[in-house]
């Protein structure tokens, strides 16, 4: 064989083994979101996680999170927004650390870059589920508001401006009478027939708990 | 005022040669120039700052920071011609520029490949501000065909890559098939997608891999991607077949046909244009589509118009800046620091962006001379030196940068790239295949996120 018909498996084996390689080469996570420590790795990519203590959207469809990680924040830049992520939300981003106006921020560039851990145990306001319904849908979650229109089987839970109003799927616990405040815990499903959202809290690991109690 | 005038092109020259300096430094890309010339920024302001009380321009010295940074990069981009030709090293925007500047080098006209690149620069410069203001207004309100521009430009990279691969003439197996036969096209057909293939699957695997320079510099890893496919590997062939370097010819000027070097710096400016639009687009790519549009021989025109390419994307990344505040290239993310960039979205352009166009026209100007000087320095003592030992030289100097720059994982990019980039030159097929490294990485990019 001549030697160059050699170069074909070669160019292959080496891109083997930089594939192997480049999978070595994780991006580093940053324990900390200190700001000496961010520093440091400027234009690099790592990954990065925290809590989220304030999420806005931007008027171009991109979102920005500040994230803390014990006791220092770091901005997050999500070029693609996404409007489930809400404060108390723990995510883990993965993008290039930049200096954006003399703040650093972690530039991610799509939603693969993004794990978000959802809080169990946040509870959740109806504006909060109303602004992305579909992101809800079929999930287990815990919601506020006050009970109106109560009924032997259901009842709504309200604002407190009256501004939302969701249909809750279960009877009302003996202590809990009109226009007081519920937590409500059970999933969130779509009506296809109503064309509206309900919560179903009558199964046995859901609960309806007056506020107080 | 005359006097702010004066400073901005004494600033422009100072820049404009700074740039000619920098662009003969083998590896140094623009953006890693552009890094370096910001962390002095303080300093440089700070020694200007009396020019303020003379000025009527508020910022003064930041202006002149931003212009100076402007023409830097202006003559890099004319300047890094030289070592691509000489040392058969190209950064990343110029790796296509080796296939026929060496070819040039081969044929004793060096030179006039220096010279041709210097030509399609300096008329990419005067029909980029020509083209400036139907850019602003086609591009943004009203024409809004950003949008546009952004959804069709994986359809053409595919077509691109396929007209590319189809139009193969190289017959690899013609001993075996007979020349010209069917058999033996289909076969060099064949044996082109495979390299565009393999390019391309090696693109993708590097694409989010890291790496870290030993001495803390900036790390691209391109770098000893396109390095090693279009760099080293040709210089390992040269050294293997060992051809005569033969004696440079230098002119002061040479003949050219008006009519194809236009259409080559009109292809070259707006392929570089239409790059400058989008995001993770080096002008690299803008490369392949102008040298798809010039005929495969026709080496002169080829130079022409891939320099126009890189010159007309460093200047319409100036125009995306203010036009539309996005950053598509590290110049333009310096310049974001240092300046507040006011938005162009009237008739009349920001102070701010006139200003860095007077930089980068007077850079353009004094880096044409420059270079056609350098390239003749150059062409005159590279004939004194061995050329096996220069190439043996140029092998160990990009190997050595290499490494300053990326590492040891970047040497195992560089080595495998070398070898992905011998597949070519040694089947007789185009090497432009191997573009398929920033190709497909891009198309997919471009489709799926």
């Amino acid at each position: 064989m001549k030697p160059k018909y050699l170069l074909i498996p070669l160019s292959a084996g080496l891109i083997f083994i930089l594939y192997f390689v480049a999978g070595l080469s994780n991006p580093v996570e940053l324990n900390s979101c200190d700001p000496t420590t961010i520093a440091n790795y400027e234009n690099r990519i790592v990954r990065l996680r925290g809590t989220v203590t304030e999420s806005r959207i931007t008027d171009t469809g991109s979102q920005l999170l500040q994230i803390k990680n014990r006791e220092d924040t770091v901005m997050v830049f999500l070029q693609n927004a996404d409007p489930g992520i809400s404060e108390g939300d723990v995510i883990v981003a993965k993008g290039k650390i930049q200096n954006y106006r003399g703040e650093w921020e972690l530039l991610v560039a799509t939603d693969k870059d993004l794990e978000v851990k959802r809080n169990p145990d946040r509870t959740i306001s109806l504006q909060e589920l109303a602004s992305c319904p579909a992101r809800w849908e079929q999930m287990k979650v815990k919601v506020t508001g006050s009970v109106t229109n109560p009924h032997p089987h259901y009842f709504y839970l309200t604002t407190k401006e009256g501004t939302h109003r969701l249909k809750v799927l279960a009877p009302l616990p003996t202590n809990v009478v009109a226009n007081d405040s519920v937590t409500v815990e059970g999933f969130f499903y779509w009506d296809k027939e109503k064309f509206s959202y309900y919560l179903d809290a009558r199964s046995g690991d859901c609960s309806v708990i007056k506020v107080g109690c | 005022m005359l006097i702010d005038l004066f400073f901005i092109l004494l600033v422009a020259c100072i820049g404009a040669l700074v740039g000619c300096g920098t662009g003969v430094v083998v590896g140094l890309h623009i953006n890693n120039l552009s890094l370096i010339l910001l962390s002095i920024s303080g300093i440089f302001c700070y020694v200007l700052a009396p020019l303020e009380a003379l000025s009527g321009v508020d910022n003064f010295a930041v202006l002149l920071f931003a212009v100076f940074l402007v023409s830097a990069a202006t003559a890099h981009t004319f300047v890094n011609i030289v070592p691509t030709t000489f040392l058969g090293a190209p950064n990343e925007d110029s790796a296509l520029l080796v296939l026929p500047s060496h070819s040039l080098l081969l044929k004793g006209r060096g030179h006039e490949a220096v010279w041709l690149s210097s030509l399609g620069s300096l008329g990419s410069v005067f029909l980029c501000f020509a083209l400036l203001l139907p850019f602003r207004f086609l591009i943004g309100e009203p024409g809004n065909l950003y949008g546009l521009v952004w959804e069709i430009m994986p359809f053409v990279l595919i077509a691109l890559s396929l007209v590319l691969i189809g139009t193969e003439h190289g017959e690899p197996f013609r001993e075996k098939f007979g020349k010209n036969s069917i058999q033996s096209r289909l076969s060099g057909i064949g044996f082109a997608a495979l390299v565009f293939s393999l390019s391309g699957i090696f693109g993708v695997v590097i694409f989010n891999m890291q790496v870290q320079s030993p001495i803390g510099l900036p790390a691209p890893l391109l770098f000893p991607a396109l390095t090693g496919l279009f760099g080293s590997s040709a210089l390992l062939y040269s050294l293997r077949h060992e051809p005569l370097l033969p004696e440079q010819h230098v002119e002061s000027a040479y003949e050219v046909d008006f009519g194809k070097s236009l259409k080559s710096i009109l292809t070259g400016t707006l392929s570089g244009t239409l790059v400058s639009i989008l995001p993770g687009a080096t002008p690299a790519a803008g490369t392949i589509v102008a040298r798809a549009l010039q005929r495969e021989n026709d080496e002169r025109a080829a130079m022409i118009s891939i320099s126009a390419v890189n010159t007309a994307n460093s200047f319409f990344v100036l125009a995306m800046l203010f036009m539309f505040l996005k950053m598509r290239s590290g110049v333009a993310l310096a310049l974001d620091k240092v300046l507040i960039i006011p938005l162009w979205d009237t008739l009349l352009m920001p102070p701010s962006l006139a200003y860095l166009l007077i930089g980068v026209l007077v850079a353009a100007v004094f880096s044409y001379f420059l270079t056609c000087w350098l390239g003749k320095i150059f062409a005159v003592r590279i004939g004194k030196i061995a050329y096996r030992k220069l190439i043996i030289g140029a092998i160990c100097f990009l190997g050595a940068m290499v490494f300053l720059f990326t590492g040891p994982k970047g040497m195992l990019v560089f080595l495998t790239g070398t070898t992905i980039g011998l597949l070519p030159i040694a089947f007789g097929v185009r090497r432009s295949h191997s573009m398929g490294v920033l190709l497909v990485p891009l198309i997919l990019t471009l489709l799926f996120n």
